[in-house]
């Protein structure tokens, strides 16, 4: 049973004789977490630079010492 | 259909072609560059300033070029408006749970804040490289670098909606009834890291095309080998969260996945980039040259391996 498709067919025999899918899934059950999952990775890749730039003090400072 | 390992297995494609493929690319590079350049303003030091003016002038042209491409794909391009207008009521047309029309608006913001920054950096830059240019250095753009406060909320905003544009891409394949896209959440948030990794290669081969020594282009150099790191574990996710359905890749596709974006684009650049504590000319140049192609190939795989079933 999908929502939202203002469509009804009725099946008088399993899915796939009709070549229909025996458990479909509306896509658009990915908006959210797919949405989150683009955020997280903004902030990996943020923390990374944030990282990479920021500690070159330490490690220059690291290097000058050897 | 018995045995299908998706419920999307009998949709049919949408016929995205190379355009669609150098859009992704493209608008990955331009807000992946600008994203970098942000945070190079914003948290790095004064030195690096140039790095940063780099990432600007690479986002404002990608973004053009995006808009163009995403208007030549169109059945009729020059209804391209449609996507922001309502054509009946000339009201905006936005609608909050589709990420193509989101997009749209995205590219649009984001091209604004592309163009504001990209004035900045050539208003500020009294080295820009290409004299038909020098005509449009004014002064009044200065306000829009990071120096200022103005600067900074510009920054902020712009590399939210550089992001933005670098990972929506991602959602708009995951809610597209289409086998692969729609199976895994997670192309997203591979899309998000393979822009900043294509985007830091471009950057680096740039600086180091131009003869720039600043200590960032290290800085810059260290970051893409973790995000490349990074890149390789998302990918093994997804093909893990594909399931059954990864039988898709199964295909002269999974042969370009493997060779093309696993060992040439990621695990290559990884071993240049991690062996070598300095980086030659060649090892520079090779690996910005590897990851760029990784990231190509990357979508060029996501796209036609669907599009193929």
């Amino acid at each position: 049973m999908l929502g939202g498709l203002n469509s009804f067919y009725l099946l008088v025999d399993k899915p796939e004789v009709y070549g229909l899918p025996p458990d479909p899934k509306m896509p658009s059950r990915n908006l959210t977490s797919s949405s989150m999952y683009a955020m997280l990775g903004a902030v990996m890749v943020g923390l990374i630079g944030v990282f990479s730039f920021r500690d070159r003090g330490g490690r220059e400072r690291g290097e000058a010492r050897l | 259909m018995n045995g299908v390992p998706s419920s999307t297995w009998f949709t049919t494609a949408p016929h995205w072609d190379w355009l669609i493929v150098l859009y992704f690319f493209i608008g990955g590079l331009a807000g992946g560059c600008y994203f970098l350049a942000a945070l190079i303003d914003l948290f790095g030091h004064r030195e690096d300033r140039p790095l940063a003016r780099l990432g600007y002038y690479i986002a404002f042209p990608c973004v053009l070029l995006s808009g163009f491409l995403l208007t030549v794909d169109l059945s009729r391009p020059l209804r391209f408006w449609h996507m922001l207008i309502e054509r009946n009521t000339f009201e905006p047309m936005f609608k909050y749970w589709s990420p193509m029309s989101v997009g749209s608006w995205a590219l649009l913001i984001f091209g604004f804040f592309s163009f504001l920054s990209f004035m900045g950096a050539l208003a500020e830059d009294d080295d820009f490289p290409l004299p038909a240019l020098r005509r449009f250095r004014f002064s009044a753009f200065r306000a829009t670098q990071p120096r200022s406060v103005l600067g900074r909320i510009i920054a902020v905003l712009g590399g939210l909606a550089g992001f933005y544009i670098a990972g929506y891409t991602g959602v708009l394949l995951a809610v597209t009834n289409r086998p692969i896209w729609s199976d895994t959440p997670l192309l997203s948030l591979l899309f998000v890291i393979s822009a900043a990794s294509t985007s830091a290669a471009l950057m680096m081969l740039l600086a180091h095309r131009s003869g720039w020594t600043m200590p960032g282009i290290a800085s810059l150099q260290r970051m893409d080998g973790w995000v490349l790191a990074l890149e390789l574990l998302v990918l093994i996710a997804v093909m893990v969260s594909l399931g059954p359905v990864i039988r898709g890749w199964l295909n002269a596709w999974g042969v370009l996945l493997l060779f093309g974006v696993v060992i040439l684009g990621l695990i290559v650049p990884l071993f240049l980039s991690w062996g070598h504590r300095q980086m030659n000319d060649f090892n520079v140049t090779a690996t910005a040259a590897l990851v760029l192609l990784g990231g190509f190939l990357l979508r060029v795989v996501v796209i036609f391996s669907s599009e193929a079933i």
